[in-house]
């Protein structure tokens, strides 16, 4: 009696939160994908259209060469990204484990990048990159001068490592703390019976270290790629989704088909492709990371 | 020229003096919306600051009060299509770019055209091509409102310390550049390449026009990919990749980032919108209005110059409440008194006008250089325009696209515009 009381009870607790999230995330979720199987156009009508099952995702796999463009630009993004913030964000938790109160200045220091807003982010170092008065250019064009008449977001490669620039610098302090996590519960004894071996800080790093963290990393990785997944405020308004579709990612090109070209109908469907993609690597990790950390 | 106080100051005067008059302009007698509120959603400029100076002589003769929202022009499209979807009244009004309006009408735009014959508003008053984009379906469903015809500035000092005369031709830009380049460290000429709402277009479709293609044929095809067609596109790329004549980071500049080029005195020549010249007269331009010349858009030698015209309406919500005294703003707003009072207002730089008596006014024109004759002339010559319909903007986007391609050296003029062709014939033949 007292169970089912104590069950009853937490029910009417949790309702609030239940109901937020159903309206909020599930009801969204539920419409979208509904939507992604009818053709709405908002130059046609402003309510849902006829319903045609899979053909806009027929259409993305088969007959919209942008879908492929955009899936390709995204996992090169991804990838660039995800390896970029990792090493960072490693080489940040490093440098910051020591104790020291500089080094504890600079820890809470570190965070205040994460406390901008990515769209921000985006504008600031589209000034930055500017060839005729951006800061980042003329200190790059300053230490190599041949890079002087480079014009950032010309180039494909280019303009993906300035997105990546940007989106490490909001992200690298983040997943520091996370993997200075990671290297505190490196055993002590451990390193130090290394080092008495004669195992030099290199050898200590790539044998003992980066083994123990394992676990932290697969975690960093997993996240790291989900949140890079998502960019879309930088990608607005630092290169507008080019040169030409070289950083439309996923997201932002699922935006620019409903809310630019006001195809709905499609965009939902681009928009579920990542949301499967997402799905997928959260499924991942709660089936094959949660349970051996646990 | 820099704004003095003195000038300051008597621009505040006029504007005093002249409110009695802007107050009665076009309003009904006896005040009969008095208490209503009249929010209208605006892009964000120096126009709709300055008609919001003067919304007190509205309200003090109406009663009504009336509250400008403005949005940015880079958040105004997705602004403009969350109202619209969520069928909301909470703006009475909004200004819509040319391009935006077909999806609004009837979704969020309703019919005045009775409204403003009611009213005795005079079509007549506004040129064709600028009340072109207020017309569907037989009907009326705004008027024009913030208008803009191309004009091509240049820094007359320099041209007349380098002897070289205001370009007529594209070919003559392309000398003018070359000279420039080769005796200041200017670079020739600022043009827009970057992607944002079909901003690297604009020139363009001058080019297009001039060469003899269009966007679309008579049977609404896909015509700019044709012979003529890839060559005005080579020509408008050649610019910034055969000549060099552009800024670096032209491949990304928006149209904002061409013009701030020559306001800080890096470029010698921006094709661009009149209403610029606002900008070339705030105190932190390096180049002020003494040093600004400005002339028609070139065009090829032998064809007709041609101007591909902006035009931002005032549409009515037709979901709003208060729907008379919105109409009450509108037919005050769009009088020719309002327009020029900000025109001739020296505490003011904005050039505007969208009413043939303020092209032509004498007033207007000594101020302004003759530039509004410039415009009128235009107005009256130019003949094409970008077509009128819904599927144009995702045309557009795709359009943008394929010259950010060609222009960064991604793809070659052909491949990226048969390639745009064949997906903006896709666009159109789903409707």
């Amino acid at each position: 009696m007292a169970g089912i009381q104590d069950r009853r009870h937490v029910a009417v607790l949790l309702a609030p939160a239940m109901l937020v999230v159903g309206l909020t995330t599930l009801y969204p979720l539920g419409f979208s994908f509904w939507t992604s199987f009818h053709d709405w156009r908002l130059i046609k009508s402003l309510m849902p259209g006829a319903f045609i099952g899979w053909e806009n995702y027929i259409t993305a796999f088969t007959d919209d060469p942008v879908f492929w463009t955009v899936m390709r630009v995204t996992a090169r993004f991804v990838v660039v990204d995800v390896v970029a913030t990792i090493l960072a964000a490693l080489g940040l938790a490093l440098l910051l484990m020591r104790a020291g109160f500089t080094r504890s200045l600079l820890r809470t220091l570190i965070i205040l990048p994460f406390a901008v807003s990515p769209a921000l982010i985006g504008i600031s170092w589209r000034f930055m990159f500017n060839p005729e008065y951006g800061a980042i250019h003329h200190t790059i064009s300053t230490f190599l001068p041949f890079m002087a008449k480079t014009d950032w977001f010309a180039s494909p490669a280019l303009a993906t490592y300035a997105l990546v620039s940007a989106d490490l610098w909001h992200w690298a302090p983040y997943f520091a703390f996370m993997l200075m996590g990671g290297l505190a519960s490196v055993p002590a004894e451990t390193l130090e019976a290394a080092r008495i071996d004669g195992a030099s800080d290199v050898r200590v790093f790539f044998s003992i270290t980066l083994p123990q963290m394992a676990p932290v990393l697969t975690v960093a990785v997993i996240l790291k790629t989900v949140f890079a997944l998502k960019v879309f405020d930088s990608i607005v308004t630092m290169t507008g989704g080019g040169p030409g579709l070289e950083t439309s990612t996923l997201a932002f090109f699922a935006y620019n088909t409903g809310f630019r070209d006001y195809d709905m109908g499609y965009a939902a469907a681009i928009a579920y492709v990542l949301t499967i993609i997402l799905f997928a690597l959260s499924f991942f990790y709660m089936r094959f990371i949660m349970p051996s950390r646990t | 020229m820099r704004i003095s106080r003195r000038e300051a100051l008597a621009g505040a005067a006029a504007l005093a003096t002249a409110a009695p008059q802007l107050a009665g302009a076009a309003v009904s007698p006896g005040k009969p919306f008095a208490g209503q509120t009249v929010k209208v959603m605006v892009v964000r400029s120096s126009q709709y600051a300055a008609q919001a100076k003067r919304l007190p002589a509205f309200e003090a003769a109406t009663g009504i009060k009336v509250e400008f929202v403005d949005v940015p022009f880079g958040s105004m499209r997705e602004k403009l299509a969350a109202e619209m979807v969520a069928g909301s009244p909470d703006f009475d009004l909004a200004t819509v770019m040319d391009v935006w309006i077909p999806p609004l009408i009837d979704n969020y735009f309703g019919p005045i055209g009775a409204d403003l014959k009611q009213r005795g508003v005079d079509l007549g008053r506004y040129p064709k091509a600028f009340l072109a984009t207020s017309l569907y379906k037989n009907d009326v469903y705004g008027l024009p409102s913030r208008c803009h015809i191309q004009l091509l500035f240049y820094r007359k000092d320099i041209f007349g310390e380098l002897g070289i005369s205001v370009p007529k031709t594209w070919e003559d830009v392309v000398s003018a550049g070359l000279k420039v380049q080769e005796k200041t460290k200017l670079s020739g000429i600022s043009i827009p390449y970057g992607r944002l709402a079909g901003q690297n277009l604009m020139v363009w479709y001058n080019f297009l026009w001039g060469a003899g293609s269009d966007v679309f044929d008579e049977n609404m095809k896909p015509m700019f990919n044709n012979a003529a067609g890839l060559k005005a596109t080579q020509d408008y790329v050649d610019i910034l990749l055969k000549y060099k004549l552009c800024p670096t980071g032209a491949t990304s500049f928006n149209e904002g980032d061409a013009t701030t080029s020559m306001v800080q005195g890096n470029s010698a020549m921006n094709p661009c919108w009149w209403h610029i010249y606002n900008r070339f007269a705030m105190k932190d331009s390096a180049v002020g209005l003494d040093k600004l010349g400005f002339a028609p858009l070139p065009t090829y030698a032998g064809s007709a110059p041609t101007t591909y015209t902006n035009t931002w309406i005032y549409g009515v919500n037709k979901n709003s409440k208060v729907r008379e005294a919105a109409l009450e703003f509108l037919t005050w707003v769009s009088e020719p008194e309002i327009e020029r009072s900000i025109l001739i207002d020296p505490a003011e730089n904005d050039v505007v006008a969208t009413q043939w008596s303020n092209l032509r006014d004498k007033e207007v024109n000594a101020r302004f250089r003759g530039m509004h004759n410039f415009a009128a002339d235009a107005l009256e010559s130019t003949k094409k325009s970008i077509p009128n319909i819904p599927e144009f903007l995702p045309a557009v986007d795709v359009m943008e696209v394929a010259m950010n391609n060609i222009a960064t050296g991604q793809a070659s003029v052909a491949d990226a515009m048969n390639g745009a062709a064949a997906q903006v014939a896709r666009i159109m033949k789903r409707g």
